[in-house]
């Protein structure tokens, strides 16, 4: 059972915020879920080896390639200054 | 029955241009889009230049490339450089690439014009395209219902002869939920095979690129040209071999596997469609063999836990820092994430991403997680050593329903079990293919599903070729709105 308050505590680690009427209808929902999710615990299993999902093999030659154009990928930020994002504007509000 | 083919007979034979027949898609999509919401972004420049460059090789006598001048679509979680790559997501609703994905270039390399981008549930998140930012997709067999998701712009576009053919991803059934809603062929590669480089991640362990067409063979030519191996992909080691020389094979000897528990809970037209379509299959020569698969009851569960949780990490890059819009008014750095992700997430991605963070927090990581993840072993294992030990591929419903009216009012877990019987090949990286085989009292298109052993793409595909045949394509979608062949 997942409580209102575990919830804010897995909303700061999900960095959300979510107001009252978020938190208390998904709460709900995830209350649901865990409790469809729970029948994996019936399920008696030895750890097995593990599986690979990968040969690995299959690794690149290390070489160094051009980088990204930085002027490009600015483009795609909110907000950017001097070839840099940023991340938080000081005195805001 | 190939689009594909058919349309390169036009080209080379000068019957039509490649410009002309981009043009009539164009013109399609400009006067159909408005009703189905298949296209978020449509790329007419980029389009015609591509056929520009293939009608002055023509011109010069060249022969084609296998998909060469057919006109295509993606799915809008594969980045185009250059072009609006959205998730259908707020968060990514101006993002514009700096790169190709890898199927991408592929498909560019063989000249084939991209007609645009699909709609899609946002971040992949859903099974009826309905939390799409851009709303949802509409299904062209009946406009009051869903094509279905998370690939459902990608389905609509394809059934409603926008685009000939369309990649889309899949995670838990993203390709074949949608194929079945829509009438259409869908797969999924075994995992490893195609590239997943530039394609938005959702659940990396579980995502998949594949074809949406209208028959097996254009999903074999397409399927053919996009599973090279990538050495930017450490996962990709691509396809051994070309699966449509492949096609017309002899089922003869073919053990085809029937478990029951895929059957439970399946709505009665779907069952009576995918036991018909057995018979078929069995008066074609394969051999009917019962088998059962009791660990089903866990592959909702399992895949629902290990598909959040890399979900929770996948999307933690969306920060409003370096791609989309970011909160405005905020207290520091920390709140003004928050802020910006609250505001940018629909409520499913905030779901998967609460419920991935949880079963991958400290107290709960062994009973959820781990426990998931072991589960996951001991799937594929009997897989393995059980079920590909009596048969060569296993047939099953590939939705347990057909495609629901909009605005269906199920809860979270009503809508995940929708995905009971297409989750399994994902977790156990098997292919997976969907075909229509049949329709529902209400005329809606129904599909069926083979999964394949590792790797045997050219298998499955060769089973329901030889069905489509032994059909005369009866089940296939050929819903003339867009251009007419």
């Amino acid at each position: 059972m997942i409580t209102a308050e575990d919830l804010k505590k897995i909303a700061a680690l999900s960095m959300l915020s979510l107001d009252d009427a978020e938190l208390y209808a998904l709460n709900n929902d995830l209350n649901d879920i865990v409790a469809f999710a729970d029948i994996i615990s019936e399920f008696q299993v030895e750890e097995p080896d593990p599986i690979l999902p990968f040969p690995l093999d299959t690794l690149r030659e290390d070489n160094v390639y051009p980088s990204a154009p930085c002027a490009e990928i600015l483009k795609n930020a909110a907000r950017s200054e001097d070839g840099f994002f940023v991340a938080e504007v000081r005195g805001n509000e | 029955m190939s689009k594909i083919a058919d349309i390169q007979k036009l080209l080379t034979s000068g019957a039509i241009s490649c410009r002309e027949l981009t043009l009539s898609y164009l013109d399609a999509i400009e006067k159909q889009n408005s009703i189905l919401n298949a296209f978020i972004t449509v790329t007419p420049e980029t389009a015609l230049l591509t056929a520009d460059a293939v009608d002055k090789k023509l011109k010069a006598g060249e022969a084609l490339l296998p998909l060469e001048g057919v006109p295509m679509a993606l799915k809008d979680n594969l980045s185009t450089a250059g072009i609006k790559t959205t998730c259908a997501s707020r968060a990514l609703s101006n993002y514009i690439p700096i790169y190709d994905a890898f199927v991408w270039s592929l498909l560019y390399r063989q000249n084939a014009p991209l007609l645009g981008k699909c709609n899609m549930d946002e971040f992949a998140m859903g099974s009826t395209c309905e939390t799409s930012f851009f709303g949802g997709a509409k299904n062209p067999h009946d406009l009051t219902r869903v094509a279905g998701g998370s690939s459902g712009g990608s389905a609509s576009a394809v059934a409603s002869n926008l685009a000939p053919y369309a990649l889309g991803s899949d995670t838990g059934g993203s390709i074949r939920g949608p194929a079945s809603f829509c009438g259409l062929v869908g797969l999924k590669p075994t995992y490893g095979t195609v590239s997943r480089n530039g394609a938005v991640a959702y659940a990396s362990s579980l995502d998949q690129i594949g074809p949406i067409t209208t028959c097996i063979q254009d999903a074999a030519a397409v399927f053919d040209v996009i599973s090279e191996r990538d050495e930017n992909d450490m996962t990709c080691v691509g396809a051994s071999e070309k699966t449509l020389p492949l096609l017309g094979r002899p089922l003869n000897g073919t053990k085809i596997g029937i478990a029951d528990e895929f059957f439970e809970d399946v709505n009665p037209d779907v069952c009576q469609a995918v036991q018909n379509a057995s018979r078929t299959l069995q008066k074609l020569g394969a051999e009917l063999v019962p088998v059962s698969f009791p660990m089903l009851k866990y592959a909702l569960p399992v895949y629902y836990i290990l598909a959040d949780a890399e979900a929770s990490s996948n999307l933690g890059r969306f920060d409003g820092i370096r791609y989309g819009p970011a909160a405005d008014s905020y207290d520091d750095i920390n709140d003004m994430i928050c802020k910006t992700r609250d505001m940018v997430f629909g409520k499913e991605v905030k779901r998967r991403i609460l419920l991935g963070t949880y079963v991958l927090s400290a107290g709960y990581f062994d009973a959820y997680y781990k426990k998931a993840q072991m589960i996951r072993e001991a799937m594929t294992r009997q897989m393995k050593n059980d079920i590909f030990k009596k048969c060569d591929m296993l047939l099953t419903p590939t939705d347990p329903v057909t495609a629901m009216p909009f605005g269906t009012n199920m809860s979270p877990v009503e809508t995940y079990q929708k995905d009971i019987c297409t989750v399994t090949a994902n977790i156990t990286g098997l292919p997976a293919l969907s075909a229509p085989c049949g329709y529902d009292g209400a005329n809606l298109p129904i599909g069926m599903q083979l999964i394949g052993k590792p790797f045997c793409e050219a298998d499955i595909l060769n089973a329901f070729y030889l069905f489509e045949k032994e059909t005369d394509g009866t089940f296939l979608t050929n819903l003339e709105m867009g251009y007419r062949l």
